[in-house]
């Protein structure tokens, strides 16, 4: 069809031409969703898939322990052979290369391996570590305190102590000393399991 | 024929399930695991303080006190190895028979292979301890039973990542402990001991304590092999902590 005839359709003849155009885009698009091909949107299954492998991961290692104990570099825990856990509810005590910790909150401040002379009642020789002998002594008011009002609570003043690897033997003796004082004289100590 | 076929694409086509709501209760259960997922295995050991009180009183015959007498394991832990106190004979050491490593103490430190790992921060940090027992097994922790393709196994990355130290140091006799604190249980429980599953640790103020969980592992319980099983079996569960050598 040369210029010369298109020309001369008239205006009915090219709007039908027209309606032919926009009926055939139409059948086009119908034809393309059929097969598929203009979904373009993302596709959820493969999302649901690793959701699900992460969902059953986290259920393998649930735990209802309470227990939260996280390495830090001034904490480093030790490896054991020993695979069994408490699930009683007992007081965390930490004690790390820099601080001596009551439930996750400093207390006292330790420097190569030692207790100011200053935080204890009798001196650098001393056991007895003031602040912290304060700290534990309010637990223990406040857990007696709850088993009062609470039957089915009773305090029997038990610990959880959360020592550095390289934690001299004295400054562990002088703080299970003082927890001592302070009526916390049963304690279990913390260690990785060896699997 | 056509029918059926056109049923089944229509079928196939609209019936897709709507996984939003599936997908919004997942995204919730995910950060509620995660807060309480337990990431560290961890174990606790249960220790005691000492308790002070009244002595008992005397039996009144000589014999029954004899027999009577607690053990009363007592282990000192000093910088040159392990010293042994009790009321069973093997406490003392073998006739004829040196302390191991001399110095001193009845059980004293011997050569163990140490695997370090340099970090890309240049701090260096201990991967594995090996200890070879007078049995000729090798041990890892102090008193657990390994053999070379494990340790391979253990070290393998390591090895593969270029950053592996090897180095020889002393270190306390874990197993030559175990395996005497093994046949004093056994005495003990013969004699019927009434303390016999109680062993006191007196250590120096300066022992990591590292070492004592070391020793709380070796002599808290030990494994008997019956045919292909193992069982571990309680030694000296009891483990009570003293003021230390001062």
């Amino acid at each position: 069809m040369s210029d010369q005839e298109k020309k001369e359709l008239t205006l009915e003849e090219l709007e039908a031409i027209q309606d032919f155009e926009v009926i055939k885009a139409k059948r086009k698009a119908k034809k393309a969703s059929r097969s598929g091909g203009s979904e373009a949107g993302l596709s959820i299954d493969s999302l649901l898939d690793i959701l699900t492998i992460l969902l059953v991961f986290l259920l393998m290692n649930y735990s209802t322990d309470s227990t939260n104990v996280t390495p830090t570099d001034d904490l480093q825990l030790v490896k054991s052979i020993e695979i069994e856990k408490s699930h009683k509810q007992m007081v965390p005590i930490g004690i790390t290369r820099d601080f001596i910790l009551v439930d996750n909150k400093p207390i006292v401040q330790v420097k190569d391996g030692r207790v100011s002379a200053s935080a204890k009642r009798e001196g650098a020789d001393g056991f007895f570590i003031t602040p912290l002998f304060d700290s534990l002594e309010e637990e223990s008011k406040k857990q007696k305190k709850i088993a009062q009002y609470n039957s089915s609570v009773k305090f029997e003043g038990q610990m959880m102590v959360i020592v550095d690897e390289n934690v001299p033997y004295r400054l562990l003796s002088e703080v299970l000393y003082t927890a001592g004082q302070a009526e916390f004289a049963q304690y279990e100590f913390v260690v990785l399991r060896n699997e | 024929m056509s029918r059926r076929l056109n049923r089944y694409k229509k079928l196939a086509e609209g019936n897709d399930m709507n996984l939003i709501p599936m997908m919004n209760l997942i995204a919730l259960l995910i950060p509620t695991l995660m807060i309480s997922t337990e990431y560290l295995k961890i174990a606790t050991i249960a220790v005691s303080s000492p308790q002070v009180g009244p002595k008992n009183t005397a039996p009144a015959d000589p014999n029954e006190e004899e027999k009577e007498k607690p053990l009363q394991l007592t282990l000192g832990i000093t910088s040159i190895g392990f010293y042994l106190k009790c009321n069973v004979d093997a406490c003392k050491p073998p006739e004829g028979v040196a302390a191991t490593g001399g110095q001193g103490a009845d059980i004293g430190k011997v050569p163990v292979d140490v695997y370090n790992t340099r970090e890309e921060s240049g701090i260096t940090r201990e991967v594995l301890r090996i200890w070879k027992g007078a049995d000729g097994k090798k041990y890892m922790l102090g008193v657990k039973e390994v053999d070379d393709e494990k340790i391979e196994d253990i070290l393998k990355s390591y090895k593969e990542s270029g950053n592996l130290i090897s180095s020889k140091a002393q270190d306390f006799d874990y197993p030559a402990l175990h395996a005497r604190l093994r046949l004093i249980h056994k005495q003990a429980t013969d004699a019927n001991k009434p303390d016999k599953n109680q062993v006191i640790l007196t250590p120096e103020p300066k022992i990591p304590f590292h070492n004592l969980i070391r020793i709380m592992d070796a002599s808290r319980s030990y494994v008997e092999t019956e045919g292909d099983k193992t069982k571990k079996m309680p030694m000296f569960p009891q483990v009570v902590l003293s003021a230390g050598v001062v």
